[in-house]
């Protein structure tokens, strides 16, 4: 019996809150009324509880409320304050700006540079790129010799090796001259510019060779016949005269 | 009605038991002053983010909750109990600040309830004192149902036998 009087004691405290299922508060309730000792513990817990709940509540200060309003305004300010400099919302401006081709000159509060400006409209990428392509287009036939970039694209016959590997080395005229395999076309335009050692100033191309003699680019008559035809003319009609004058 | 206006309509109302519950959580006037105001400021910001569920009252007394735990974590003043009204009429020097249970008036089960320890007076000043259910204590403090019965049961034994005790000393008292 005092087992059992242990087991209810912690189920009382349930019963006065109505938080047990029916059966086990009727198994409690018939408890109760055969046992003295229980039905003290609970009259003394039923006038505990009734204790507690009738405490009375306090005043809260004058300015309690008031306290809470500041504190209520402050956190409107920071949550405008964040709302403004989101950068979720720079983000969504700055695409929304980007979309429509024209960026405004400011995003969420920041002032955006032309460059910006610029480079974040679809224009703007589409001619830097053109831009890039061209000077890449220009160094690349300058240093190699190549008017074609991509004369193995052209020539199915040529070869890609030789090619690469006179644009690899990067000597000017090696591709003509190195490989027999080469296209024609390719040929032809490693032969247009050769270089001639003259005693003028030092091409760049040139310091690559061993010696390091100056070079000068010049026209082969064979593969532009007018303009050569035209210079060994000139050159052919000058020099007798002048030997002759001599 | 913006959501401001709207919280201060709900919340309004609760501020009296707001704040009797954070005193009597924190155990003296200015602690719990302090953990009421930033459990309705924090509540707003909440409700302001949209990070609320449930009925409100739960859900604004589970924010002052986590006030009050954040604030036991971190050391701060003792609260201080008198038992004694003589005693207190003997101090010279009393702080506006004084502990609230001398000042409301309260009679022993204010002390009674002072004395139990802080996870059995939480579990129940929230059930016995604001009325809620087991399934809401539970809410506010964040354990399972279980645990709120059995603190509960634990607090009110406790609670009865600081009772019995005062009784029977204020009966001794008045026979002497």
């Amino acid at each position: 019996m005092a087992n059992d009087c242990t087991r209810m004691a912690a189920r009382i405290s349930s019963l006065l809150d109505r938080e047990l299922a029916d059966r086990e508060a009727r198994r409690i309730r018939s408890h109760l009324a055969t046992c003295s000792r229980c039905a003290t513990t609970y009259r003394e817990l039923r006038s505990a509880r009734l204790s507690a709940r009738s405490i009375m509540q306090q005043d809260p200060p004058d300015d309690f409320w008031r306290s809470i309003a500041r504190g209520m305004d402050g956190v409107d300010t920071i949550a405008q304050s964040e709302r403004v400099r989101s950068p979720t919302r720079i983000r969504r401006e700055l695409g929304a700006a980007i979309r429509r081709g024209t960026a405004r000159g400011r995003f969420g509060g920041r002032r955006v540079s032309g460059v910006v400006r610029l480079a974040s409209s679809r224009r703007g990428l589409v001619l830097c790129g053109a831009a890039v392509a061209t000077v890449s287009a220009v160094v690349f036939v300058r240093v190699t010799g190549h008017a074609d970039p991509l004369p193995s694209a052209r020539q199915p016959g040529a070869s890609a090796g030789a090619s690469l590997g006179a644009v690899g080395t990067g000597r000017p005229g090696q591709s003509g001259h190195g490989s027999a395999a080469e296209g024609s076309e390719g040929r032809r335009n490693a032969e247009v510019l050769k270089p001639v050692v003259s005693k003028g100033e030092p091409k760049r191309s040139a310091m690559w060779k061993e010696n390091a003699a100056p070079v000068k680019w010049r026209l082969t008559p064979a593969q532009s016949p007018h303009r050569s035809q035209d210079v060994v003319g000139k050159g052919d009609s000058a020099r007798p005269e002048r030997s002759a004058r001599s | 009605m913006d959501d401001r206006a709207i919280f201060e309509r709900l919340a309004a109302p609760l501020q009296k038991q707001f704040f009797s519950t954070a005193v009597r959580l924190a155990g003296n006037t200015e602690d719990g002053l302090d953990i009421a105001i930033e459990g309705i400021i924090r509540g707003y910001a909440l409700w302001k983010g949209g990070e609320r569920s449930g009925a409100f009252r739960p859900w604004i007394y589970g924010v002052l909750y986590r006030v009050y735990e954040e604030r036991q974590a971190r050391p701060c003043r003792p609260p201080v109990w008198v038992d004694d009204l003589d005693h207190l009429a003997r101090c010279h020097r009393m702080s506006p600040l004084e502990p609230c249970f001398i000042r409301a008036g309260e009679g022993p089960v204010e002390l009674a309830i002072a004395s139990l320890p802080n996870h059995l007076r939480s579990v129940l000043l929230l059930t016995d004192v604001e009325g809620f259910s087991y399934s809401q204590t539970a809410q506010i403090i964040q354990r399972p149902a279980a645990v709120v019965a059995m603190r509960l049961c634990q607090a009110r034994h406790l609670l009865r036998t600081a009772l019995r005790q005062q009784v029977s000393s204020r009966w001794l008292k008045a026979e002497g």
